[in-house]
């Protein structure tokens, strides 16, 4: 294999990265048409008044905020639809890619509850992607031979592959204490817990304990590993090649064990960026080359980044590294300026890879109990499952003290094929001793109030 | 003499046009930035939770309720001004156009309670933006396309027929609606206006030596009003009558500057008279008709069939608005509602009509401190005997001035959430250069002062419009009202 430099990516490779983040993005926002109402409207759980009310409602600029209404909502929805399609067909790249990053972050922060680290990483390779010529190859851009604004080299390149080095790097970094790093069993508790686990998971959780330490630290450390294969500048071919198929492996395993949505299918998109030059030269990538190039066309120039583009890339790619840096709470080595936890957040480089950490999901289930009629009871995900993964996120959210002001809107909303009356929703939890230990369960009442009509 | 087709109007007019309205959303927007917090962010006197709880609220797209903090708010200003800048070097001249005729839209609806005439004129007008050829000449899209210069300087389209119907319709249904007594029978329509004292200058309080007099501005205002809209249509045929029409129409807005404080507005009214300026006062020579050499035309040029039924619409719904706003202020039949909505095409001109309003007076900020009682509104001071100098002094600025009018004239149960949350923020605004003060009630209250006929004395009123009291001594917020956590 020929070497191919470390800040660079190449244009079928981005342009293949941009069909698939087009594709994600309309498949993502034509998702949330289903629960509009619920999530997004003055109508759901989370109306207008109540977000701006809690210290929620400034995250960023939220022009879902604007209207109250489905019909409303449905416009900005379909606004984002029409963006998602341009940077699908890769029509005004830049501008449909810069579009639909300033809408999804404004969606996200319209309800912050029903969004996870999948949707933080979409917006993220969306931002990273307006520097990039993703418009380069089988686009209506460059079919039109429009002047393609990014860098496949240097800065941008740079930075993306940084990005997603970042991703795993402090996945990892952020599984210390006492599950993963001092017992390690973070990985058992992990495919214990009824919130996210799938039936195979549980299956798996029955492995010797033994097998599954190996599996918990090999977690950790495959992700340090992948992260350095990503970051190390030699053999970039091999090194990167081996990055891709071992994170592809890991999410594929993801996928078929926890159910987080969206997530690992963006991650697995985002890896099409980095699909090194040599595997183009080989089926099936050489023959889908062919067929693009048959039926699609389109070959252009990337016009670069100019010195201004690239100073905000690498101020961005700085904030970006801060901010994960910052994130460990067992430290004091390192806290940020003021200044500079605002800029990373002005710019949504913000970012946590908690992933599971550094404690595993709560082994629990829902329950909502009609308080005078002990024979109403449903649990979740027990008799009744999420309604989705989002469902599933803004359960998880009301958990939280500081999250509270969804919990009545939410009720409502799970029991409006029920009866009227009054009800208690409450969290049934069984948490982990100190010896590793699963506890006794105990109860978490989390709202009681009487549900209308 | 080649006579210029009806309802046309002249390239070079139109991009003078263009650079003023650019220029006028860009002052507007930087006057307004002078109280970003207080009128459009959360921490001012109508914050988003205020708004949002409020029965007023209608169907509408916010685009302000975006954001709260004065980082997003400037974002927001930002790109307003870029696109004003836009408009006005004629860089993409109609999606410049578009975007500030959005953006007026967006900051008025945020706060509709800072807004006047001028804002309302300046809005309907921006609609006609991107329908229009502003572009075709002294502008930055012109010079990248040379052959522009062939196109002949008269235009005319269905969207330059809106221009002069919005015209005629703004000065002949101000006078219109000029129905009251005080206009049409006593004449004191003008004494009235300056007695009102909200916005009369230095200059126009002199005026009220001369109550006899002033019925003849009276009626001279209302004769203005009606002969302008006149001179505008004669003028298409008649060329003296256009410059006619300019001068009266300066002259009267120029006059109206000098005795009202009325925020843009004369500037407004003055800035958007350029599109009629006619073809002959930038040369008389006729152009060489070469529109065939003419390769791809500016946006706006040509416009589609269905544009143009929308815009043939439009001045109908022009029409129809105006017409019904004789005898129902400030209300729409339901479909009327809807276009509304879309188009913000509604329109009013109640200026100081039917009949001026009476209710004058000037506002306190009173603060109970162990030194007793003192006014803290941070404008020009009471006199002695307690009345103001000057009562349009007693505002900050035009903005102001509207907000705390509309404290006292809107009567809805919203109107209590404003007057208090206007104390809240005045009060933290002295607190904040006065932390060691100890306050144990603050109120604001309005000296009501009826204006009286010509002659007679007035009386005052105290409204308390909202009041903070606690035990024991009012505590600086930390934060400044609306902030939570």
């Amino acid at each position: 294999m020929t070497n191919q430099g470390w800040a660079h990516l190449d244009l079928r490779s981005l342009a293949l990265f941009r069909i698939a983040l087009g594709g994600v993005l309309l498949f993502d926002i034509a998702s949330r048409f289903r629960d509009v109402t619920a999530f997004f409207t003055d109508e759901g759980v989370l109306p207008r008044l109540v977000l701006v009310e809690s210290n929620y409602s400034d995250y960023w600029l939220d022009f879902h905020l604007g209207v109250g209404t489905t019909s409303g909502l449905v416009v900005l929805l379909c606004l984002q639809l029409f963006l998602a399609g341009g940077v699908l067909i890769g029509w005004q790249t830049r501008w449909t890619t810069l579009g639909s990053w300033v809408m999804l972050n404004s969606l996200h922060a319209r309800n912050p509850f029903v969004h996870d680290r999948g949707d933080l990483e979409l917006a993220l390779l969306l931002f990273w992607g307006v520097f990039l010529p993703l418009g380069a190859r089988w686009s209506v851009d460059a079919r039109r031979s429009e002047p393609i604004p990014g860098s496949e080299r240097g800065l941008p390149a740079a930075a993306y592959i940084v990005q997603i080095a970042l991703v795993y790097l402090f996945a990892a970094y952020l599984k210390y204490g006492d599950f993963w790093l001092v017992r390690g069993d973070g990985m058992y508790h992990s495919l214990l817990s009824p919130l996210f686990a799938t039936g195979l998971a549980g299956w798996l959780s029955t492995w010797p304990p033994t097998l599954l330490k190996v599996v918990n630290y090999g977690t950790i450390a495959g992700e340090y590993f992948v992260g350095f294969l990503l970051l190390c500048p030699k053999s970039v071919n091999l090194l990167r090649s081996s990055a891709i198929v071992l994170i592809a492996s890991f999410h594929l395993g993801v996928l078929i064990l926890f159910k987080l949505g969206l997530f690992p299918i963006i991650a697995l998109v985002s890896l099409l960026a980095l699909v090194p030059q040599s595997w183009w030269k080989m089926p099936p990538l050489s023959a889908l080359e062919e067929v693009l190039d048959k039926r699609v066309g389109g070959e252009g120039v990337p016009t670069g980044v100019g010195l201004l583009g690239k100073l905000f890339v690498g101020s961005c790619l700085a904030l970006a590294i801060l901010s994960n840096v910052a994130k460990r709470p067992d430290t004091d080595a390192f806290s940020r300026p003021k200044m500079v936890r605002r800029l990373s957040q002005l710019v949504r480089v913000e970012q946590n890879w908690d992933l599971f950490s550094p404690q595993p999901p709560y082994n629990g289930v829902f329950e909502l109990q009609k308080v005078d009629d002990p024979g109403v009871l449903i649990t979740i995900p027990e008799s009744r499952d999420f309604r989705n993964h989002r469902w599933r996120m803004l359960m998880i959210s009301s958990l939280y003290p500081s999250f509270y002001q969804v919990r009545p809107g939410l009720v409502r909303e799970l029991l409006k094929d029920q009866e009227p009356g009054e009800y208690e929703y409450r969290f049934r939890v069984r948490l982990t001793e100190p010896d590793g230990k699963v506890g006794e369960a105990e109860v978490w009442s989390l709202w009681r109030g009487v549900v209308e009509e | 003499m080649v006579r210029t087709p009806l309802l046309s109007l002249d390239l070079r007019s139109l991009a003078i046009w263009r650079m003023g309205l650019g220029g006028l959303v860009l002052v507007d927007i930087l006057l307004r930035a002078r109280d970003l917090q207080a009128f459009y962010g959360d921490q001012g006197v109508l914050s988003r939770q205020l708004s949002l709880s409020q029965t007023w609220l209608g169907d509408p797209y916010y685009l302000f309720f975006a954001t709260g903090t004065t980082t997003g708010l400037v974002i927001l200003f930002g790109v307003g001004a870029l696109a004003a800048i836009c408009l006005m070097v004629g860089y993409r001249t109609r999606v410049a156009g578009f975007a500030c005729w959005a953006f007026l839209i967006s900051v008025q609806l945020r706060n509709p309670m800072v807004i006047n005439g001028g804002d309302e004129l300046l809005r309907v007008l921006m609609f006609w933006t991107p329908f229009l050829p502003l572009g075709a000449r002294w502008s930055l899209d012109a010079r990248e396309q040379e052959s522009w210069a062939h196109l002949p300087n008269d235009y005319r389209s269905i969207a330059t027929a809106g221009i002069y119907v919005q015209y005629v319709l703004f000065y002949l249904f101000a006078a219109i609606l000029k129905s009251g007594p005080e206009w049409r029978q006593t004449g004191e329509a003008i004494y009235y206006v300056f007695a009102h004292n909200q916005y009369t200058t230095g200059f126009g309080q002199r005026f009220l030596a001369f109550p006899e007099q002033l019925r003849y501005l009276t009626w001279m205002v209302l004769a203005v009003e009606f002969l302008l809209p006149v001179l505008l249509v004669v003028s298409m045929r008649v060329r003296k009558a256009r410059g006619l029409f300019l001068l009266m129409a300066v002259g009267f807005h120029l006059a109206i500057a000098s005795v009202l404080h009325l925020g843009l507005f004369v500037p407004i009214t003055i800035v958007c008279l350029a599109v009629f300026i006619p073809g002959w006062w930038w040369t008389d020579a006729e152009k060489e008709d070469a529109e065939s050499e003419v390769g791809r035309r500016p946006s706006g040029y040509d416009l589609s069939i269905p544009v143009q039924v929308g815009a043939g619409f439009m001045i109908f719904y022009l029409f129809f608005v105006n017409i019904y706003s004789i005898e129902h202020h400030h209300k729409l039949p339901p479909w009327a509602y809807r276009v509304a909505i879309y188009t913000y095409q509604h329109q009013h001109w109640h200026l100081f009509s039917p009949s001026p309003n009476y209710r004058g007076g000037f506002f306190r900020l009173e603060v109970e401190t162990p030194e007793g009682v003192q006014d803290i509104l941070e404008v020009e001071p009471l006199q002695e005997d307690g009345q103001p100098r000057l009562g349009s002094a007693r505002f900050r600025n035009d903005r102001w001035r509207r907000w705390m009018q509309n404290l006292v004239e809107i009567s809805r149960e919203d109107a209590s959430g404003w007057q208090a949350s206007t104390l809240d923020y005045l009060l933290w605004q002295w607190w904040e250069k006065h932390p060691e003060a100890e306050v144990t009630r603050a109120r604001l209250v309005y000296v009501e002062r009826m204006t009286p006929p010509p002659g007679e004395q007035a009386t005052s009123k105290r409204i308390v419009l909202a009041e903070r009291q606690e035990r024991g001594k009012l505590t600086p917020r930390s934060k400044p009202p609306g902030v939570r956590g």
